[in-house]
């Protein structure tokens, strides 16, 4: 099965959830800054990426995970991509994540100041504490996502 | 194969494009195309289907909103993890001057009294008049990417 973790940016909730996904991040102790920033595409995505699928790895019961930067699509970008899958007789082929729920305005704005705004130095502190922050919420809707699959 | 039609709203020109390019209409008869401005029927986010081509290729008109550009892009990426070959569907956004004043309109369509759906429906007739040329032009794009597709099989 296919897992599509999706965010606003596809950069910093989605990333972070993916790696709680694929073990990278255990689920048990908040990640410090380092571990945050060494995430693969952790607030490393130009803007030019929305829309675009990127895979981040398999998990240890061979699951494919993915992240996505879906802009303002919201919550329709879960319908859109079942609704598609419906039509192809794929709907029990992945699962798509909208991480958006866990973030908080520290991530929100983190993340505006850095990627949108190109002000990494400043936004950076901001998000990886929002980061820290969601860390409980991201695992519990990753261990849900879990549930769900099995 | 089937082919999805995108646009802001499943039910305007995403529908106009569907029918011109079923030979279910060949000038704009907003009479003939059952449904049209119909915002109930979007509601859901499901793909609406409008009927079959003479390939036997099944044509449906999904509304994704404003950001047509982001989403049509990640459903063309879904399809390729997915593994779906070329020529099982083809997404197709219908692009016009005009398509967010639709989007925003339908919208506001719920308007009581009535009030929303004349506007929803007289705007966006007049909106859609006015760039019909640039629906033909799709429609006809629309015929060679069928033709390319089913004829190729590939990615």
């Amino acid at each position: 099965m296919k897992v599509i973790y999706h965010c606003f940016g596809g950069s910093h909730s989605s990333v972070t959830a993916a790696a709680i996904h694929l073990g990278i991040l255990p689920p048990h102790s908040v990640p410090d800054t380092h571990q945050l920033l060494s995430l693969p595409y952790y607030d490393k995505t130009p803007g030019n990426e929305y829309g675009k699928i990127r895979f981040v790895g398999v998990s240890s019961d061979g699951h494919q995970v993915y992240v996505l930067g879906k802009e303002n699509l919201g919550d329709r970008m879960n319908e859109i991509f079942y609704e598609i899958g419906r039509l192809l007789d794929l709907d029990n082929e992945f699962v798509a994540v909208n991480t958006m729920p866990s973030v908080n305005i520290f991530m929100m704005l983190g993340g505006y100041l850095s990627r949108r705004l190109g002000l990494a130095r400043l936004g950076r502190p901001i998000l990886v504490f929002g980061t820290r922050l969601a860390f409980p919420r991201l695992v519990e809707q990753v261990k849900a996502t879990q549930i769900n699959m099995t | 194969m089937i082919i999805v039609l995108l646009g802001t709203t499943a039910v305007h020109q995403t529908m106009v494009a569907a029918y011109l390019y079923l030979n279910k209409i060949n000038e704009v008869d907003f009479g003939r195309i059952e449904g049209y401005g119909d915002i109930t029927l979007d509601d859901e986010g499901a793909p609406i289907l409008i009927g079959a081509d003479e390939a036997g290729n099944q044509v449906y008109t999904m509304g994704i909103g404003g950001n047509i550009e982001i989403g049509y892009r990640a459903i063309t990426e879904f399809l390729q993890v997915m593994s779906v070959p070329v020529d099982t569907m083809l997404v197709y956004p219908v692009r016009m001057p005009g398509e967010t004043i639709i989007w925003l309109i339908a919208k506001i369509s719920r308007i009581p009294w009535g009030v929303g759906s004349v506007l929803n429906l007289n705007i966006t007739k007049l909106i859609i008049n006015r760039c019909i040329d640039s629906i033909h032009s799709t429609t006809e794009d629309l015929r060679l990417q069928v033709e390319n597709r089913l004829g190729t099989g590939q990615q």
